[in-house]
Parts: structure tokens; C-alpha cells; sequence
């Protein structure tokens, strides 16, 4: 799928059940300029993304596994701090249980190990067509 | 890739409501090939919605973030050629910032709603005022609509 | 509003904040120590509370941040005679007792928990 890919290394992935990866932040990146001008931050909307990406990846590759997940909801997302330039920031998604045809997650962004995010959220499942 | 996902306020009524839009097409990096365009990126034009309506609420702050999304459903998507209808209210209000509570929809049909809080950033944390930069902000600013957005509300 | 009533709409406004079960949430709970309160958590059960109950909660009437931004109120990290004389004005239902014993202003969110979210509620409520 084309669009922007959040994740530049994925660490491991046990299929269905968890994935961690990292994406490395370097102020060459153009939403920096916006986000914010003179104090460059990384978007929580983009790191809701990195999480949607990595728990697809976990779910598409699971036997018979495919990438049709959208986000379905957010069960909470909280900060700690923000992650800047210069820092690589470390994604982990954990499957926590099937609800309707809800996948949801847990998940933790970290910056050596210092806490950036954490938040709950679940995927669902879309056809062809849509 | 800009990171400004509103296209166009259409109003700012200051410590109440905010509309605005945001259209989608494949001339976004964001979207390209893909067959619609990404939630997490419908939730940010929410939060900046959200954002400037906290600013204008806050009598023209500097600048405000993202604190938390308390939650955030998603029963639709958006497509290439799509317009995004952006409506954002104030639940609470406080010096520290914001309980916003935003809808997104298209042609009428929902596709995203959110309850977030958007926080001011205290003086130390803002940067240096930049005449270059504070320039550019007020160009897009205008480019967006801003001015009108919250005159139409005074009358 | 019965007490009962008020603690149990406390607990869930604590609970959802902190995006916690409400059993976790005990009138003895410490927000920062037992329920990992973050900064930005304060304000939200701070909205959650005012939206729960009706009431307004002026800045710094809850969570009283100038104890650690008012020079005059903290010492090498003690709590000076005025630092504990603002903390009593604006806290009159903490137990201050066994914080004057070791008044260190790290001890100060130890001060916050969720029995006092409750007698801040009661009295917001009775007026």
C-alpha cells in the first residue's frame, strides 16, 4: 500500500499477538515544519497512525492474514512527553482481545525506554468494495 | 508533506464551536494509492480544529497540543475527492486548556468522533517569537480563512 | 447528594481519567503513587469532575500548582512556613499532620488522593 509508512524497522513480531518496531525521527521530515514551526514535535495523530500500521502488520501476517484493518476506535491515548528530532522512537502493540469485529490493542511509544504514549485501540475489518 | 489538515475554517466562535473542512485527494502523500484516506489523519483535522478554537478561546495564544484523546470511534471512512465537514464544540473550558468534543462527517454520514483535550503550552515552553516564522503563521492563517471565521460570529 | 453517591461518582470520574477499572480506584488511593496520575491527568479529572457535577473549580482551587512554582513556598526541597501556610488555605481537607512531619515538596502529590477529590466535591456541592 502506498501512503506514508510510519514504522522504518519492525524489532519482532509474533503474528496475532504482538509487534514492535521502531521509526527513527529526523527534522528533515516536512510535518516537522508545521508541527510545530520553531519547536518541531512528533503529531499523536501520527504516532495513532504508526500503531494502526504496526497492528495491521501484526494481524496481516498471522496464517490467512490480510491488511484489510482500519481503525475502529480509541479507547484512550495518553502522553507523557513529547518525542523530537533526533530521538528513534520504539512502537509496542500488544493484542488484547476480539469484541463484535473488533481487534483491540494495548500499546506503549517509548524513547529509550522513557514512556512517549500509551493507549488502547481497535481494528476492524473492511471488504474489497469499501 | 505539510501537516496542516484543515483546509478551511468556517467558523470560530470562541469558547463554543468551530467548523471547518478538509478535503481529500490523491495529491496528498498521505493518501496516494490507498483506497481511503487514514482515520488517525480525520482524528488530526478534529485536533486542529480543536486546537485553533482553543487559541481564539484563549484570546489568541500561541500555541496549543494535543493533551489527550479521551476516546475516538471511526464508523466511516473518507475517499479521494471527499469533503470533510469539521465540527468541533467546547465541553469545558479552563486556563489550562480545553475539553473539546468533535464530529466528522461526509455528505452528512459520520465518520469520526472524538472527545480530546487540547492544553495551552505555558510561556516556557512556547518558542522565542520569530518575525519570520510569526509572518508565515499569519499567512496561512489568512490563507485558511481564520479572520473571517471568527468576524461572522461577532455579528 | 448523599455521600455515598458523591464517592461512587468520584471513583468514576478518577477511573476514567486514568483510563482505570473503578476497582482500582480506592478512597485511599494516592492519584500519582497507586494510580500512575500524570500532569495532564489532573486536568482531566478536573474537567471530568466540574462536568460530572455541575460545578466550576477555579485554577489552582483543586490542584494548587503554585506550591511548586512559588519560590517562596519551597526550600531545598522543604516546604517552608508559608509554602505549608498557602497548602493549608488552599487544601483544608488534606491530613497536613503527617505531611508537616517530613514536609518535603516530592511528598506534596502524596497529598492528593481520591478521599480528597471526595470532601473537595461535598463541599463544592453544599455550598
Amino acid at each position: 500500500m502506498a501512503g506514508y509508512v510510519f514504522l522504518d524497522r519492525v524489532l519482532d513480531c509474533e503474528p496475532g499477538v504482538r509487534i514492535s518496531g521502531l521509526k527513527a525521527l529526523a527534522y528533515n521530515e516536512e510535518f516537522f515544519r508545521d508541527h510545530f514551526p520553531g519547536k518541531p514535535v512528533l503529531p499523536g495523530a501520527m504516532i495513532l497512525e504508526g500503531f494502526v500500521q504496526a497492528a495491521r502488520q501484526c494481524l496481516a501476517m498471522t496464517e490467512g492474514g490480510h491488511e484489510r484493518w482500519t481503525l475502529h476506535e480509541v479507547g484512550g491515548m495518553r502522553f507523557n512527553r513529547f518525542a523530537v528530532p533526533g530521538e528513534v522512537l520504539k512502537l509496542e502493540a500488544e493484542f488484547e482481545k476480539s469484541d463484535n469485529n473488533a481487534q483491540w490493542f494495548k500499546g506503549r511509544a517509548s524513547v529509550e525506554g522513557t514512556g512517549v504514549c500509551r493507549l488502547r485501540f481497535a481494528l476492524t475489518e473492511y471488504d474489497h468494495e469499501n | 508533506m505539510r501537516y496542516v489538515l484543515v483546509d478551511r475554517f468556517l467558523e470560530l466562535s470562541a469558547g463554543e464551536r468551530a467548523r471547518a473542512v478538509k478535503c481529500v485527494t490523491r495529491g496528498e502523500p498521505f493518501l496516494r494509492d490507498l483506497p481511503f484516506f487514514p482515520s488517525p489523519l480525520v482524528l488530526e483535522a478534529l485536533l486542529q480544529t480543536g486546537g485553533a478554537l482553543t487559541r481564539v478561546s484563549a484570546g489568541g495564544a500561541a500555541m496549543s497540543v494535543l493533551g489527550k484523546v479521551n476516546r475516538a470511534s471511526f464508523p466511516g471512512r473518507a475517499r479521494p475527492g471527499d469533503r470533510i465537514d469539521l465540527e468541533v464544540t467546547v465541553a469545558l473550558s479552563r486556563p489550562e486548556g480545553t475539553l473539546c468534543e468533535g464530529t466528522a462527517t461526509v455528505d452528512g454520514t459520520t465518520i469520526a468522533r472524538a472527545e480530546f483535550m487540547i492544553v495551552l503550552l505555558p510561556p516556557e515552553l512556547t518558542p522565542e517569537p520569530d518575525p519570520a516564522r510569526d509572518e508565515q503563521r499569519r499567512l496561512l492563517a489568512d490563507a485558511l480563512g481564520v479572520s473571517q471565521a471568527i468576524q461572522e460570529n461577532r455579528a | 447528594m448523599e455521600e455515598q453517591e458523591i464517592i461512587a461518582k468520584v471513583r468514576k470520574c478518577v477511573a476514567t481519567a486514568l483510563g482505570r477499572d473503578e476497582d482500582e480506584v480506592q478512597l485511599e488511593s494516592v492519584l500519582s503513587r497507586d494510580l500512575e496520575a500524570e500532569s495532564i491527568d489532573y486536568l482531566d479529572i478536573t474537567f471530568q469532575l466540574e462536568r460530572e457535577f455541575g460545578i466550576s473549580i477555579q485554577k489552582d482551587e483543586l490542584f494548587p500548582q503554585k506550591i511548586f512554582q512559588d519560590e517562596n513556598y519551597v526550600k531545598d526541597g522543604v516546604v517552608t512556613e508559608q509554602g505549608l501556610a498557602y497548602l493549608e488555605e488552599k487544601l483544608p481537607f488534606a491530613d497536613l499532620e503527617s505531611f508537616k512531619a517530613d514536609p518535603k515538596v516530592s511528598k506534596v502529590p502524596e497529598l492528593f488522593t481520591v478521599q480528597l477529590l471526595v470532601n473537595f466535591v461535598q463541599s463544592k456541592v453544599a455550598a
